[in-house]
């Protein structure tokens, strides 16, 4: 009992502060050696998990949603006359595949493009893709206009 | 039924942004091209329709579904395709299907909120006569 009145009363809160400090300090130390090489590391992975979640971002969104109006494409798909019900997952699937398909033909048709050295996409380089690759026999002729 | 010619084009400002996407940069279009890109797609999603409609008369159904549309890709040689309208179709499945319970689990949490707000009334009620005694 008597040694413990011998004792300062020490605020808990004086040890910690001082603890702080001292860790800060440290901390500096360390980040000051480590700076360069630990900042470039960061930002390289900084970078990296950016671009990830922009793909990743990309992706999704290339499967959820759709920039062709389904509306439209419903329309055209009902002037078929054999069409009676068509569900709206259909409708959807539909629009995906002609934006895949988009994507497809001017990938294409910029490699004719590319390969006689422009850079612009004329109506000639279409018509050429259509007569050479095989799955777009379906648009022969849809080029006269 | 009246059948508009500007029904069977798709928007060319749409056509024209995917088609840019999928190119790299420094390469343009010319106009006669994005028209005509605008147009195969249109007869694309014809021959998608009427592929489609094949399959399903073949299995004496009548409605057109999602996955008759993956099955006709197979038809029309665009094989390549069916693995990426796979998967969106199960996104698009999901999506439909969370859409429906969050209608129905806002209608719930409508009520709950109702429920809430008549206890939050009788508390304060209970409260001032406490008080003012």
């Amino acid at each position: 009992m008597s040694e413990e009145e011998c004792h300062e009363d020490v605020d808990i809160s004086d040890i910690t502060e001082h603890s702080e400090s001292y860790l800060e300090n440290e901390h500096l130390k360390f980040a000051l050696t480590e700076a360069t090489e630990a900042d470039n590391n960061k930002l390289e992975f900084e970078l990296n998990s950016e671009e990830q979640v922009h793909e990743k971002k990309q992706k999704t969104e290339v499967i959820r949603s759709t920039k062709l109006p389904i509306a439209r494409i419903k329309n055209i798909m009902k002037m078929d006359p054999d069409v009676n019900i068509v569900s709206s997952d259909a409708v959807f699937l539909v629009t995906k595949a002609t934006e895949m398909f988009l994507e497809t033909i001017v990938k294409e048709t910029y490699a004719f493009t590319s390969s006689n050295k422009r850079k612009v996409i004329s109506k000639k380089d279409l018509e050429l893709v259509i007569d050479k690759v095989d799955c777009l026999c379906f648009l022969e002729g849809a080029m006269d206009f | 039924m009246a059948e508009k010619l500007e029904d069977l084009n798709l928007p060319l400002t749409v056509v024209t942004r995917i088609v840019k996407e999928a190119l790299p940069s420094g390469v343009s279009i010319s106009k006669e091209a994005r028209t005509g890109l605008a147009k195969a797609a249109s007869v694309f999603v014809l021959y998608v329709t009427s592929a489609a409609t094949n399959i399903v008369r073949n299995k004496k159904r009548k409605a057109l579904t999602g996955q008759d549309v993956i099955d006709a890709m197979k038809d029309i040689e665009f094989d390549r395709f069916v693995e990426p309208l796979g998967e969106a179709l199960e996104h698009y499945k999901t999506m439909a299907s969370a859409r429906k319970s969050a209608s129905m689990k806002k209608k719930d949490e409508q009520e709950d909120t109702e429920v809430i707000e008549d206890d939050w009334i009788l508390l304060r009620l209970e409260f001032k006569m406490y008080s003012g005694a």
